[in-house]
């Protein structure tokens, strides 16, 4: 079966039906947050990095999760996987705890994440929805308190909607995301035939049903197998330029958000700015210094 | 309301539709919704060593022995044929159940503030109380409490002193679901039995005063909750939900400088003396609302 399935994939290469990403190895990005895991719902208890009371319990359940994830991407074919340290500055993830067959790096990779075109694909683990995502549990955008609303060329974007775009620009697709119901239906508007690992369903923001740990670990090994066996037919997500990044900030963002002037940046309004760029890369990096 | 049983089965369903061990787990017909509490855990007796989220010297421990407890209900009612069982930790905050120790087959629901009636709806088949406490006031009661220790001294629905477990008997019956079983000290299942007969409850506990008693050793309080759920689930169809005529009158006595006197005069709402509400509807549900959640 397997055989046959390699047969007929190397013929779409040759014939030019895929794209050469095929012949790259199979190598991994985990883009791994601090949100989405199965058991966590509240902001100050579990998710504030370090300070907050259950944050060891919190990082037991994002490295179970990695781990069943690895474990996945390796039962499906992967030949490397790296992790991003992705959540608050990469404090979260366990080492001690980690699977050995992984590098893992935190938050400290430069502005483009340390992705680059070496990848075969992208997957986001334990993510959360975009800041005011219906049901989306502990939904936001890079702050919890300082921006409204992130428009990319007219689309409603989050975090996983950026860096999905980040990936297209190298030409990687985004197999995977885990996390709630409401992360799992935004990265498929972007990418519908991508893979989800549903472990959590909100209620509102910050009440709703999570699976047990365990259950969470088994969906989501299970997805990632699936997600690197289907991997072939997970296209990125392109976006073509010009690109124009539009940033509504909450009164907090306002009173705290200090901007350089430059080129193709404008404030549109007392509480909206404006960055244009060539590609995603461009604009995004006249916001924000990093991915 | 029926909106919300039918989008959370299917997503469910659509996650699940190809995880193995869990697949089926949630179509079934004889769902269950587990509400916990501390109060009623084995062993636990003292307000400020134990049951202060997070800060009691003894927290950890606390949250262990509930977490025993409830797992040990949720594996009887698997037992008893259970298709799918949702705990709600309805603990204070929330900070008491964990994904990582919670039963694997158990779905968690948790975060704050929960909805005002607990996501109760007419998808489960049957409610259980796991560690409820007596209401306020009640004899020989370890921890009794009615919602709130400090800032509430009784409640009375049409007239009869009512507390957590009476009211949520209540919101079950609106449902038309029954209450099978609970776990608890003695009086939070003399309360339950006074309104569900035929209910099904493992003492665990028996109270001298609030904050003393005695308590089964954990090990044996795990057996016999479990015991209990499995045959609670058996006999689930012989217990009948229990429900009350309308219209509803809801009063409520606060306490002596209680900070939570902020309701205003309005259609079906009355304050009867300087401590006192009274709160009117055409249900139970209709009235309680006006008060707070269950």
């Amino acid at each position: 079966m397997r055989a046959t399935r390699s047969l007929l994939l190397a013929g779409a290469v040759c014939s030019g039906l895929l794209p050469a990403q095929e012949v790259k190895p199979r190598k991994i990005f985990i883009d791994a947050d601090g949100e989405g895991m199965a058991g966590i719902f509240h902001v100050s208890t579990q998710v504030m990095p370090i300070t907050a009371p259950r944050y060891q319990e919190s990082r037991r359940l994002v490295t179970g999760e990695l781990n069943a994830a690895i474990a996945g991407l390796f039962d499906g074919g992967a030949q490397i996987v790296d992790i991003a340290d992705y959540h608050s500055g990469g404090n979260t993830v366990a080492p001690l705890d980690l699977d050995p067959r992984v590098i893992a790096g935190n938050s400290l990779r430069g502005p483009l994440m340390g992705l680059d075109p070496s990848y075969s694909a992208y997957v986001f683990l334990a993510f959360h929805s975009m800041a005011g995502a219906e049901r989306g549990m502990i939904a936001h955008g890079y702050s919890w308190t300082e921006i409204q609303n992130i428009w990319v060329n007219g689309e409603w974007r989050g975090e996983l909607g950026i860096r999905t775009m980040l990936a297209g620009r190298f030409g990687i697709p985004v197999i995977m995301v885990s996390g709630d119901e409401a992360v799992c239906k935004e990265l498929r508007q972007m990418v519908p035939s991508a893979e989800c690992a549903v472990v959590k369903w909100g209620v509102h923001r910050t009440f709703g049903y999570s699976l047990s740990h365990a259950a969470a670990c088994d969906v989501i090994r299970k997805t990632a197998r699936r997600a690197m066996e289907r991997l072939p037919e997970i296209r990125p997500y392109r976006l073509p330029g010009p690109v124009e990044v539009r940033v509504e900030f909450t009164p907090e963002g306002v009173e705290t958000w200090r901007q350089q002037h430059q080129e193709g940046v404008e404030k549109l309004d007392a509480r909206t700015w404006v960055y244009r760029g060539k590609d995603i890369v461009d604009a995004w990096l006249k916001f924000r210094h990093a991915f | 309301m029926a909106q919300v049983p039918a989008r959370f089965l299917s997503a469910v369903v659509a996650a699940c539709g190809l995880c193995g061990p869990l697949a089926g787990q949630f179509t079934g017909s004889r769902r269950v919704f587990v509400i916990a509490s501390l109060e009623g855990v084995d062993g636990v007796f003292n307000r400020t060593t134990q049951t202060v989220p997070l800060t009691s010297p003894r927290w950890q421990e606390s949250r262990q022995l509930m977490t025993g407890n409830v797992n040990a209900v949720v594996e009887g009612l698997f037992e008893g044929g259970a298709s799918d069982v949702v705990v709600l930790d309805a603990y204070d905050t929330g900070q008491a159940l964990s994904a990582l120790d919670l039963h694997p087959k158990a779905i968690l629901l948790s975060g704050r503030p929960m909805t005002p009636t607990l996501e109760l709806n007419s998808s489960y088949s049957a409610v259980v109380f796991a560690g409820l406490p007596a209401r306020a006031g009640a004899e020989s009661a370890v921890l009794a409490a009615t919602y709130d220790f400090q800032n509430i001294h009784g409640i009375w629905v049409n007239g009869k002193p009512t507390g957590a477990i009476g009211a949520r008997a209540m919101l079950a019956g609106s449902f038309n679901l029954p209450v099978i079983m609970m776990f608890g000290d003695q009086a939070a299942c003399q309360e339950l039995r006074e309104l569900a007969p035929e209910a099904d409850c493992a003492v665990i506990k028996w109270g001298v005063g609030r904050g003393a008693g005695k308590s089964l050793a954990h090990k044996a309080a795990n057996e016999l909750i479990r015991t209990t759920a499995r045959r609670a689930m058996d006999r689930a169809s012989q217990i009948k939900p229990y429900r009350i005529p309308g219209p509803v009158e809801v009063k409520v006595e606060f306490t002596t400088g209680a900070r939570t006197v902020l309701f205003r005069p309005r259609e079906g709402v009355e304050q009867a003396n300087a401590r006192t509400w009274i709160f009117r509807g055409r249900d139970i549900v209709e009235a309680w609302l006006k008060f707070g959640d269950f």
